[in-house]
């Protein structure tokens, strides 16, 4: 059985459903990241596991015992929220102290946790300062370690590298990775930012209104989405998506036909999950990432309209002939202007197929 | 261009109007502080001038109960006991104020975070009893304190208010509501009780309107009269604001004392002139930002 298992689980805000039927589980020692845009219920879902919500419909389950309606302290649950919430009158000894004063531990175990804590996120020399004191990256070390000296169940974090400028989000990322893997903890962790959760995640969870779209691996999300959402929402520069009719189904492949083909048409090979009905339409997904100038067959031709240089690579902007936009991320330095035509190829990369209702068609 | 300072004529109409309300409001200052500094013989004939008659601290020497003024003293003794009011009002503001500050915070952040059925209503309906006018008050409260035997003790003079007063809960509750509800839900869920949450995190961080509350209470405790008048006349309670009305009612035949009671009136308002100095601006900022002035 699942360490954390959600089934089915409902929550209204009045008579509006924001979680509106949510069931996933994690195992012990896994990181877990809810992902998806803002207001899709990331922070309520993760509200509900720490019990600061009630759940309306569905059960929770965590470490084999049923806790839906549980107290949340009943729960063995920490949670990092997006503002810290340290509280401001105490020092970082106090903040970090604070669970274990009120579970009445003795003093010098207190002491004790507090400085292993203190020790593993190297906060040792702002023990005695007030959190107005501290600069956001250390606030963040603070509420951290407030939640990992109660050796809680599951780390429950609330998007808690938004407030941190590019430079120090990654370099905590880094640092949670290691946390994660340091202490074996079981981690909940809700970002909007689809980076975060590709680098941090064991596995990934993507929301949208209140309903989840899909569970994987980062590697699985990225390879096979199972629908257009997904496909449009993990991976930077966005995957290149473009409509085409389907002009002939044979066995186990389908002749597909759009202007970004250079020949006009193209043919993929299955196996499908159906079969798509010719004359209907489809569309085809292509990360930037895979595509190729030059190299084998050619499947996409545009005219260039802007080229961004990276230093190591280029990202290239173009348009097909019918119009269609076009993203590629070349892996080299390219010299091209305004207009030129170009050809690209997409090696042992993925043609992505999605049916008339966004669902992917193939594995 | 050399700017000036342009003084249109709205403008120092307004100052005008201004200087005009400042003085309005300082005159009756001035009258008790004149009438204090003037010799008792002398307050009638300087009653209708602005300006004192012979200076004199004798007043003041007086109502303290000062050895040095002999020769005053055969003029007029002073009918109260000013240490002994002093204490009086020492013990009727501080035991006021404590409780309204405790148990209107503890009634404030219940109104403010926790979720009961009826909260909303609670609230409104407390706050719709401010409109009953305090004098309507008086009479069965004061049958009720007589029937409990506590007329002339501190009990029954702080009981009307000591549990607290809608002005402080609400007060407390507009601060209450604005501080983060996430400082709550971190203390709950590290196992805090929500007594412990409001005694450990959400009062400590209100210590600056806390602080103003007690300055308005204890500004308001301190100049409390009818109450303590109607069941708290016994000299070992008479508060100073008490204690002054004897100087009105001290003879039949002569008139009341008028520079005796002004010393002491001027005296008794010193520490609350000190407080507003020290602390005005706390309060002033505090006041808006509750929204209610
Ligand atoms: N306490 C609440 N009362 C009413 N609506 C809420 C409440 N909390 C969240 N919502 C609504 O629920 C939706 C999901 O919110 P949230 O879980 O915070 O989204 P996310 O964290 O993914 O950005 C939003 O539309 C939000 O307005
Ligand atoms: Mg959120």
């Amino acid at each position: 059985m699942s360490f954390l298992k959600i089934e089915n689980v409902v929550k209204r805000f009045g008579a509006l459903p924001v979680i509106k039927g949510v069931s996933l589980s994690a195992e012990k020692g896994e990181f877990v990241v809810f992902v998806g845009p803002s207001g899709c219920g990331k922070s309520t879902l993760l509200r509900l596991i720490a019990g600061l919500e009630d759940v309306d419909e569905g059960t929770l389950t965590i470490d084999g015992e049923e806790v839906t309606h549980a107290e949340p302290a009943r729960r063995h649950v920490s949670m990092v929220f997006q503002s810290y919430a340290l509280y401001p009158h105490m020092t970082v000894y106090q903040n970090i102290a604070f669970g274990l004063e009120i579970a009445r531990q003795p003093k010098p175990e207190i002491d004790r946790r507090v400085q292993e804590a203190a020790r593993i996120l190297q906060i040792e020399a702002l023990l005695q300062r007030k959190p107005r004191q501290l600069s956001g990256g250390q606030r963040q070390r603070v509420a951290i370690g407030r939640a990992i000296v109660r050796n809680p169940k599951i780390f429950l974090f609330d998007e808690p590298l938004s407030n941190l400028d590019a430079e120090l989000r990654a370099q905590m990322r880094v640092e949670l990775a290691r946390l994660h893997k340091n202490l074996g903890a079981t981690i909940v962790y809700v970002t909007h930012d689809q980076i975060e959760a590709m680098t941090l995640a064991d596995r990934i969870v993507v929301v949208r209104a209140g309903v989840v779209e899909q569970i994987g691996s980062p590697a699985d999300l990225y390879d096979r989405p199972a629908n257009m959402f997904v496909a449009g929402f993990i991976g930077s520069p966005k995957m290149n998506l473009f409509q085409a009719n389907v002009t002939a189904v044979n066995a186990g492949t389908i002749t597909v036909a759009s202007a970004v083909f250079p020949t006009g048409k193209w043919e993929i090979a299955g196996p499908f999950l159906r079969m798509p009905e010719v004359g209907s339409t489809l569309t085809l997904g292509l990360r930037p990432e895979a595509l190729t100038i030059g190299g084998g067959e050619p499947i996409a031709a545009f005219s260039v309209d802007l080229t961004e240089n990276l230093g190591g690579s280029t990202q290239i902007y173009g348009r097909a002939k019918d119009g269609t936009n076009l993203t590629v991320l070349a892996h080299q330095r390219t010299e091209l202007s305004s207009g030129d035509r170009l050809e690209v190829s997409l090696g042992t990369g993925l043609l992505h197929v999605f049916d008339g209702d966004g669902l992917a068609l193939r594995v | 261009m050399v700017r000036k300072l342009r003084l249109t004529v709205p403008a120092a109409f307004g100052y005008l109007m201004l200087a005009g309300f400042v003085g309005v409001s300082l005159l009756p200052f001035w009258v008790a502080i004149k009438t204090a500094i003037t010799q008792p013989g002398d307050v009638f004939q300087t009653a209708s001038s602005i300006a004192p008659g012979e200076l004199t601290f004798g007043n003041f020497t007086r109502v303290l109960g000062l050895p040095s003024s002999v020769e005053l003293t055969s003029v007029r003794a002073s009918p109260i006991n000013f240490a002994l009011s002093l204490r009086n009002s020492l013990i009727y503001t501080a035991l006021t104020v404590a409780g309204q500050l405790f148990f209107s915070s503890l009634a404030a952040y219940a109104f403010a975070r926790l979720k009961f059925p009826g909260r909303n209503l609670m609230f409104y309906g407390f706050l719709a009893s401010t409109m009953i006018p305090a004098i309507v008050l008086f009479i069965p409260n004061f049958i009720l304190i007589k029937d409990l035997g506590l007329i002339n003790t501190f009990a029954g003079m702080v009981a009307p208010t000591v549990l607290m007063t809608p002005f402080a809960v609400f007060f407390m509750r507009q601060f209450f509501l604005s501080a983060p509800r996430e400082l709550d839900e971190a203390a709950k869920l590290e196992g805090a009780s929500a007594f412990q949450i409001f005694w450990r995190i959400a009062l400590p961080i209100q210590a600056g309107p806390m602080a103003t509350l007690a300055i308005l209470l204890s500004i308001n405790s301190w100049n409390e009269f009818f109450w303590p008048f109607l069941v708290g006349r016994g000299e070992d309670v008479r508060v100073m604001a008490v204690a002054l009305s004897d100087f009105m009612s001290q003879t039949s035949q002569r008139t009341p004392d008028w520079s005796g009671l002004m010393a002491a009136l001027t005296l008794s308002i010193l520490p609350v002139i000190a407080l507003l100095f020290v602390f005005g601006r706390q309060i002033v900022e505090s006041l808006q930002s509750s929204g209610m002035k």
